[in-house]
């Protein structure tokens, strides 16, 4: 009986699979054709406007360096491989509220090694008072300027507790110590105050006796005043919120690693380093860090990063810096 | 003098104009009520109107089925018809008012009519506009992805109407977001209505009695959203025989089960409906496990939904009906190794569920007066997180957990009027309070150690807490022979956080009969909204948090006008409307932010409000009778945005601005037992930014001075400048039907994307084989045939 139920069966799928032989190659024609282009996609031609070169420059400085950095180069359409290409006969300057000339780049500054110009400082930059105007002049652009003003040194007290603190490593083997920083920062009701904040600890290469101030990762607690800059490895401040409370950026708590005394990788010191941003610096900061952390997402649209510069791309921005060697 | 006085002085001059109408007209007139419905199964005929014949008045049945006709006492010929069904002529002597209740016999015109503008009445009669109603029977007839019917899917069909994406199941209406339609199930608000990351909705179409969209014109007891309002009423249940209806397709199960609790007293219904894609795949991933004891995967995901309705008569002037949902997706991974003594495991999960349950009590209070009170329980929570637990080789145990969870709970109460004073007045008021508790994302962590080091905590937002209400009265009645209006009002008000929010929004419409049987119509609403859906504009997502207006969040806020033409050419109706619509309090993300950034973060600092427009014109010619039917659809539209925080405060297209969107549906009955049907639609391509330009730029990196970090920065177009590859699709069904005496039998088949059209679901730039750039589509659904059988008896 079974038997002649399974011939019974065979016979109506053949019989079936004859009637309709043309409808089922063809469904099975659009099911192969369909794998591939599924897969891999399909190349959409989009109609780009054509890209009119456009000048960009970013020149970012704290009171505290002794060297001027400044990027120079021309816009590319997305289409060209190549990118946009540094511009080394530019002529950069920057220039105080009585409209003096402060500090002067030019090609004799570009190098070709990293495509960027340097100036080498006889001291440091200096807490500057003002306006300062930068304009940036390159052959066959329009020139572009972008002003910025240096904020006041940071004004801040802090409490430094070694191990004050210990959370459970990532990777759960238990506890991991960690040094406690409170921090009152000054927050002036007058603008908007931004502030970076880093731990650094100099190692000693005990080979060469050379020495070198290193990043260290900061963590904090879920606070609204705070989040972490990826890009530039710092806690980044703000008072964003607020308007009206003098003391709304107090008690501001975070840590960082604690290092075993004793190990030949420990450090020998230890700093606590504040920068105040300009506004234009703080939204460029925030602007580069979002947009990086955005790169793996296929649903993002793109954003644009902060830009201060009239007519071009690029941020002016000036910070001002305070050092206080942790004891 | 304050809103709320002068909210209940305008009612009160609204009440004194209604009852002088009344009191005018009632020492010369009897009315004649009941219900129309059902002769075999009882169920309640919504829309079936009974008209007086010799003088020309008549009366649309309510969603309950009452109908309330007042007429000057004497002899008159009553007809009463409904789609489908045998018209009844009958006549009356009219010596005093009575109770008549109508039973019409389905016909055998069951399928000519398709798509109305309204159940019966021709759409030029009518006064409301922007209203469509697709009979369910029709729904089935239309081919559909996996051979799983989405009522949602076929309502994307209609002209104002567009879908989000490839295959999901989100609305946007007239150039309105998801969140801005309202969608009832029994009279119940639904939050989130998307199965399978929104490919399919969550109504079963197999429990589904009545399905209704209204894009614009919106009667005042309406509120709450600003782009449509979606009713979807359920089965009452059979209240003479038992029936059932069992439905297999590849993606889903269905059984429908229906009957009498007490003949003519009191009926059930029940549907559940469950997808198997878990069941069926369970042997081939134990087949994988058994290959390597020491690792187990267990991946899951299913989705399931039931439907129950009690129905019971209690009297004559009495009835009261118990509607629940329970709909629930869980997805899923757990994975097991063991080494030796020591073992970890893995639990990856994300579910989202829905459950409302609604109690409805009607009552006739006299032949002119009809109420309904409605007590509502609605829930809607969302669940994703991990839980890792470790065994060591010293039996220590390890569990490191994080859940993330959002939801709203509701209670709301609800009292209906309809009052029908005479025949040239219908009159509806009403009020509603809901109390909302918002759960907007915590995550909750667990780090347990032993005894020494552990963590139970949760961080996030509080619940919100805020209670809204609304009055509302309108009335539809005829100024003329060749006038009717719809003139009423909404107010309402909400209570959140210390803050209140008050709304009046005026509403009205009107129908002026033109030469040549042409019907003109103009209509304008005025409506707000005080929930909000942050979405990523993306995938219809459960991730989608919804959120309320708060003390920093004003309720978004709209107006509509529209106006058109509509007449019925022999069996072809045809319509022509035009509308705008200004919206205000738009919420969004701001640029950059999203639900993966919000973990422990208020979502109130990363979202913006702004102001958007939607203008455009819609045209609709449809075939109601005969053996072929089916309608035309045509959309032109325009919807803008406008927000501070986004594209440098410039106006931009919404990314569901669509300028051009046509349908094509059309079913044939080759004979009793075969039927086919067709669709075809055309949708201009989704917008999106895309990056033109790039620039070098740096930032100082490192704590010795001079480290540097060099990038190249793109610089995005205006937003939403550029658009992916238009939308279009053909889908192809054909059912064979067998029928005996006591049950009948269907095989669908149904093919989707026939002729295998890449759709777009995405684009991301990408290099070309000669590394140039390129933009890449990529979309999810070729050519998909599928099968599905039901058995009905």
């Amino acid at each position: 009986m079974a038997l002649f139920f399974l011939i019974t069966t065979k016979v109506t799928v053949l019989k079936t699979y004859i009637k309709y032989q043309s409808t089922v190659i063809i469904l099975l024609i659009l099911g192969l054709v369909s794998c591939g282009k599924f897969s891999d996609g399909v190349v959409h031609e989009v109609a780009f406007p054509e890209n009119e070169p456009r000048l960009s420059a970013t020149l970012i400085v704290n009171d505290e360096d002794e060297v001027i950095i400044t990027q120079v180069s021309a816009t590319a359409s997305v289409l060209d491989a190549a990118g946009p290409q540094s511009i080394p006969n530019a002529i950069i300057s920057l220039t105080n509220e009585s409209g003096q000339t402060i500090y002067s780049l030019g090609s004799d500054n570009f190098s070709s090694m990293d495509s960027l110009y340097h100036l080498d400082l006889d001291e440091n930059f200096g807490t500057l008072t003002g306006e300062i105007t930068l304009a940036v002049d390159a052959p066959d652009f329009e020139i572009v300027t972008a002003k910025s003003t240096m904020p006041p040194k940071p004004s801040f007290t802090y409490t430094y507790e070694y191990r004050g603190d210990s959370t459970i490593t990532p990777w759960g083997e238990g506890y991991e110590y960690q040094d406690k920083f409170i921090l009152d920062l000054e927050n002036d009701l007058t603008r908007a105050d931004n502030y970076l904040v880093f731990v650094d600890v100099l190692f000693e290469d005990i080979v060469s006796g050379n020495s070198n101030w290193e990043n260290q990762l900061l963590t904090y607690r879920p606070d609204n005043r705070i989040t972490y800059n990826n890009i530039t490895n710092g806690l980044l401040i703000s008072d964003d919120n607020t308007d009206s409370n003098s003391a709304y950026l107090s008690e501001i708590t975070f840590f960082s690693k604690n290092f075993e005394t004793g190990l030949k990788w420990s450090p020998t010191s230890l700093r606590l380093r504040i920068q105040a941003l300009s506004p234009e610096l703080a939204s460029y900061y925030k602007s580069v860090d979002m947009i990086m952390g955005m790169g793996l997402d296929i649903f993002s649209e793109p954003t644009l990063v902060y830009s201060n510069l009239s007519g071009g791309f690029g941020c002016f921005g000036l910070a001002s810096e305070s050092i206080v060697i942790v004891e | 003098m304050s809103l709320y006085q002068k909210i209940i002085n305008i009612f009160t001059l609204i009440f004194t104009l209604v009852l002088s109408i009344n009191i005018s007209f009632a020492q010369v007139n009897f009315t004649i009520s009941g219900h129309v419905q059902d002769a075999s199964s009882g169920e309640q005929l919504l829309g079936a109107t009974v008209w007086c014949e010799d003088i020309s008045v008549g009366v649309a049945a309510n969603i309950y089925g009452f109908y309330s006709l007042t007429l000057p006492a004497g002899k008159h010929v009553i007809m009463a018809r409904y789609i489908g069904y045998e018209p009844q002529r009958f006549e009356v002597d009219l010596t005093n008012s009575v109770k008549m209740e109508i039973n019409l016999v389905a016909g055998t015109t069951l399928d000519e009519a398709v798509v109305t503008g309204d159940a019966f009445n021709k759409i030029e009669d009518v006064v409301q506009m922007s209203k469509m109603e697709i009979p369910i029977d029709q729904v089935k007839r239309l081919p559909a992805i996996g051979g799983e019917v989405d009522l949602l899917k076929v309502l994307q069909l209609l002209p104002g109407v567009q879908s989000g994406g490839e295959g999901t199941s989100g609305l946007y209406v007239r150039g309105g977001s998801p969140d801005q339609n309202l969608m009832l199930l029994d009279g119940v608000p639904l939050y989130s209505v998307n199965h399978l990351f929104g490919f399919f909705s969550v109504f079963n179409a197999d429990a589904v009695k009545s399905m209704s969209i209204t894009k614009g014109g919106y009667p005042a007891r309406f509120g709450g959203r600003l782009s449509s309002i979606l009713e979807i009423n359920m089965k009452d249940g059979h209240m003479k025989e038992y029936h059932a209806d069992a439905t297999i397709s590849i993606i889903a199960s269905k059984l429908t089960v229906e009957g009498p609790i007490v003949k003519d007293k009191a009926s059930f219904m029940v549907s559940a409906r469950r997808t198997y894609l878990d069941i069926l795949i369970k042997p081939l991933i134990n087949k994988a496990n058994s290959n390597n004891p020491d690792v187990t995967t267990d991946p899951r995901y299913f989705f399931y939904d039931l439907n129950g309705k009690l129905n019971w008569k209690i009297s004559n002037k009495d009835r009261i009906y118990f509607s629940a949902f329970k709909g629930q997706d869980d997805f899923g991974i757990a994975s097991e190794e063991s080494y030796g003594s020591s073992s970890s495991t893995l639990d990856f999960g994300l579910d989202w569920k829905n459950a409302i349950q609604a109690l409805r009590w009607n009552h006739e209070w006299g032949p002119r007066l009809f109420s309904n009170t409605t007590l509502t329980h609605s829930i809607y929570s969302f669940n994703t997180g991990v839980d890792i637990t470790e065994i060591t080789q010293q039996n220590d145990s390890i569990r490191m957990a994080a859940l993330y969870n959002s939801g709203i709970n509701d209670y709301a109460g609800r009292i209906d009027f309809d009052y029908a004073p005479n025949s040239r007045h219908y009159v509806k008021f009403g009020a509603n309070v809901t109390n909302h508790t918002f759960s907007p994302g915590a995550t909750s962590l667990v780090l347990d150690f032993g005894q020494d080091v552990s963590l139970d905590t949760v961080i996030g937002p509080e619940d919100i807490h805020s209670n809204d209400a609304f009055v509302y009265i309108e009335d539809e009645f005829e100024l003329s022979d060749r006038l009717k209006v719809n003139i009423g009002v909404h107010a309402s008000t909400l209570r959140v956080q210390d803050s209140s929010y008050y709304s009046v929004q005026p509403r009205a419409a009107l129908n002026f009969r033109l030469p040549k049987g042409y019907a003109f119509k103009t209509s304008f609403a005025k409506m707000a909204q005080y929930v909000n859906l942050l979405t990523n504009e993306g995938l219809g997502l459960p991730t989608d948090l919804w959120v309320p207006s708060t003390a920093r969040i004003r309720p978004q806020q709209s107006w509509q006008v529209a106006m058109g033409l509509a007449k019925t050419f022999g069996e072809i109706e045809v319509s022509l409307e035009g509308y705008y619509k200004a919206m205000d309090g738009l919420l969004s993300y701001k640029e950059g932010a999203s639900f993966l950034f919000s973990l422990g973060e208020s979502w109130e600092d990363q979202v913006t409000q702004g102001i958007g427009n939607a203008y455009g014109a819609e045209f609709l010619v449809q075939k109601k009778y005969g053996s072929t039917t089916g309608w035309i659809g045509y959309t032109l539209s325009w919807s803008n945005r406008q927000f501070d925080d986004i594209n440098s405060g410039n106006w931009y297209p919404f990314t569901y601005d669509r300028r051009h969107d046509i349908s094509f549906v059309l079913t044939h009955d080759f004979s009793d037992k075969w039927t086919g049907s067709a669709v075809w639609l055309y949708g201009t391509g989704r917008a999106l930014t895309l990056s033109e330009t790039t620039f070098s730029a740096y930032v100082p990196n490192g704590a010795e001075q001079g480290g540097v970090y060099t990038f190249t920065a793109e610089v995005p177009s205006e937003k939403n400048a550029f658009r992916m590859s238009p939308y279009h699709r053909l889908d192809l069904s054909i059912t064979r039907t067998r029928k005996s005496e006591s049950a009948s039998r269907h095989l669908i088949l149904s093919v989707y994307n026939a002729y295998n059209n890449l759709n777009p679901f995405f684009a991301q730039p990408d290099e070309d084989d000669d590394g140039n750039p390129v933009i890449r589509e990529y979309g999810i659904f070729p050519f998909i045939p599928s099968i599905a059988w039901r058995y009905s008896f």
